[in-house]
């Protein structure tokens, strides 16, 4: 055997563990849920397995299924901006501690949504949020308001809630990008009349936008296919995409319909990912 | 002489562990100046409080005779170049060297004018649109002193910029550094801690150990002269011997080693019977068969060990009160003049050997 024949076996021996898992638990999967999706449920209820696109034809010509995709949109936008406008500049802060206890007890506090079950922390805003909850309750005590405000159920705690859950995952790789830099780049852009605010900008944004795209993209994915904690918020008839799936799947029972929209969603948050890659990369080039 | 840089009674302390213990310092106009000292000797953090990275915990720092601790590093004009090089990856040359001169909103045909004119001094000329990962170390070194004077800085500092170099480049960067410092003409603070680099390189060198100057001065002046064993010990490796000061006359001391009188000179205010070490450069002695009957300075000794090195040959001979001393001689013909385990006489002039105070004891305690 060759030396090229040898490098590619153990290219293929390292490879195969994950592309095996891959295959197994998701590409496959994914073929039947695709084939499931071109079947179609007649009105008493029988599946057929016939080849059809009346799913995908629903789904193009439902309203109400574009208001899902519309509030899915708008619920990870909201999302994505608030993480990163909230996990930015706490991760720059958190990177440049110098005391390594006070950098690990915040580090800790960042990772401890990860640590709690999503159910338990969910509830945990639904005991601060409800009518007769702890937010209400201050103010009311304070003599703010005198009737409950209605937060529970809202677009807003849907937010606040999913910003909760997934701050880390923007928090993390900001972390990692801005921890593999040079600190001595700073330096250098300081000792040649930049401002700490043109550093910024011109060096240690754009040298962390990795990390920043890392971020954004995973907190994008997990936000358009976020289903408990806007379930528990808001119950299940707040507009969004996996909330539709659960519903359409489990009330309905519609096998191919559900199959059809979850697959509807697998592209449409690839497509989402892949845009915003190349829109982060574009302003990127920019700045630098 | 116009002074451009000023430290006086600069002290530092991180949290409570002391680092600087009231630095003085004064560097001339356009001279070329090494900070030279082990790791840990303050050096670094001296520049750093010059660059304005650090401030100091007391004392005050002057730049073109007015005090600057108080402004920050971006509005002290100083260029530095970083040991890292520290050149931004996302920029190609061009953009590495104008990103001073785009902070100062020059106009892009003044931009690109000086970009070009600095590149032309580093001799990368035609280099300004690669990007910096396809540069060698010795290029990226080059852009990253192209940088720091795009921006015509009052001052240059460095840090150890030659220490991510392979040996042959280095020297080769260590002599185009000297040249583009003579071309400029800017006041230079480079920090080493290769005494080589700074015995070539400046025209003042400043000797730190564990947050003090230990002494400043040519390097002619420093080798020659130097005040403490640290000095001795760092510009050289010279060979200590101990004893104790038997006779003064003048300069001319004489000293009491392990029963034998050596001569020598010392400037220093020492006391008969004071402990000293005599320094003697390896250089200075000479290695004879027989005593010759005119030297002053000849010890008996044996030759316990030959290193050929080609030009020179290096022995290491030991006195009859077992001190050994490296010796070394140049052997034009190539063949070394002496041959292991030979009884011979090792001699030097007093004018060549310096007494200065401190005895085995306190040189070991300093780690020497």
């Amino acid at each position: 055997m060759n030396r090229r024949w040898r490098h590619r076996l153990a290219v293929a021996g390292l490879l195969a563990p994950a592309v095996i898992v891959l295959v197994l638990v998701f590409v496959l999967p994914s073929i039947d849920l695709f084939r499931l999706s071109l079947g179609w449920m007649d009105a008493q209820r029988s599946i057929h397995s016939d080849v059809s696109l009346s799913n995908y034809w629903e789904f193009a010509r439902n309203p109400y299924y574009h208001r899902m995709v519309w509030g899915s949109l708008k619920l990870t936008v909201w999302v994505a901006c608030l993480c990163l406008l909230l996990g930015y500049p706490a991760t720059h802060y958190m990177i440049h501690i110098e005391s390594a206890i006070y950098r690990t007890v915040l580090y800790a506090i960042v990772v401890s949504p990860l640590l709690i079950s999503v159910i338990v922390r969910t509830y945990g805003w639904v005991v601060l949020l409800a009518n007769n909850g702890v937010v209400n309750g201050t103010l009311h005590t304070f003599g703010l308001i005198d009737k409950p405000v209605r937060m529970l159920g809202t677009f807003g705690s849907v937010v606040i809630a999913t910003v909760h859950v997934l701050l880390p995952f923007m928090m993390l790789p900001i972390a990692s990008a801005l921890q593999g830099l040079d600190p001595a780049l700073e330096r250098a852009a300081q000792s040649l009349g930049a401002t700490p605010l043109q550093t910024f900008w011109r060096v240690t944004l754009p040298l962390s936008m990795p990390g920043v795209l890392a971020g954004t993209s995973l907190v994008i994915a997990l936000t358009l296919g976020i289903f408990i904690t806007p379930l528990l918020v808001a119950g299940p008839l707040q507009p969004l995409f996996a909330i539709g799936i659960y519903y359409v799947t489990l009330s309905q029972l519609n096998f191919p319909l559900g199959a059809a929209l979850s697959f509807i969603l697998l592209v449409f948050t690839l497509a989402v990912i892949g845009l915003v890659g190349r829109l982060l990369g574009a302003i990127n080039r920019n700045i630098a | 002489m116009d002074i451009d840089v000023q430290l006086r009674e600069v002290s530092m302390q991180y949290g409570s562990t002391p680092v600087l213990y009231g630095v003085d310092l004064d560097v001339h106009k356009g001279e070329f100046l090494s900070l030279l000292g082990p790791s840990g000797c303050g050096k670094t953090t001296t520049l750093n409080i010059i660059a304005g990275f650090l401030t100091p915990s007391r004392g005050t720092v002057g730049l073109a005779g007015r005090v600057i601790n108080d402004v920050p590093p971006y509005r002290r004009n100083i260029g530095m170049v970083f040991q890292s090089y520290a050149l931004f990856p996302h920029m190609n040359v061009f953009d590495n060297v104008a990103f001073g001169l785009k902070i100062r909103r020059l106009n892009p045909r003044e931009i690109a004018r000086r970009v070009e004119e600095v590149l032309a001094l580093v001799q990368l000329e035609g280099y300004a649109a690669r990007p910096i990962r396809e540069l060698s170390g010795g290029q990226q070194q080059r852009v990253a002193i192209a940088r720091a004077l795009a921006i015509d800085p009052l001052v240059l500092l460095m840090d150890e910029p030659l220490s991510n170099l392979d040996a042959q480049l280095r020297r080769q960067m260590r002599v185009e550094l000297r040249r583009l410092q003579r071309q400029v003409g800017i006041t230079t603070i480079f920090v080493t801690h290769d005494q080589e680099e700074a015995l070539t390189l400046s025209d003042r060198l400043v000797v730190m150990n564990k947050g003090r100057i230990e002494q400043a001065g040519t390097p002619v002046e420093l080798y020659r002269k130097p005040r403490t064993p640290f000095v001795a010990q760092f510009l050289g490796h010279p060979n200590f011997l101990f004893g104790e000061v038997a006779e003064r006359r003048g300069a001319a001391t004489a000293v009491r080693v392990g029963g034998q009188i050596i001569w020598a000179t010392s400037d220093e205010p020492l006391a008969v019977g004071a402990p000293v070490a005599v320094v003697l450069r390896a250089e200075s002695a000479t290695l004879h068969a027989s005593p010759p009957p005119d030297r002053i300075n000849a010890l008996a000794c044996t030759i316990d060990c030959t290193i050929y090195l080609g030009t020179n040959a290096e022995y290491e001979v030991r006195l009859t009160d077992g001190a050994r001393i490296r010796v070394v001689e140049q052997i034009a013909s190539g063949i070394p003049s002496h041959t292991d385990g030979q009884a011979a006489a090792v001699c030097w002039s007093p004018e060549d050997t310096i007494v200065l105070a401190g005895s085995r004891e306190s040189l070991a305690e300093m780690g020497l």
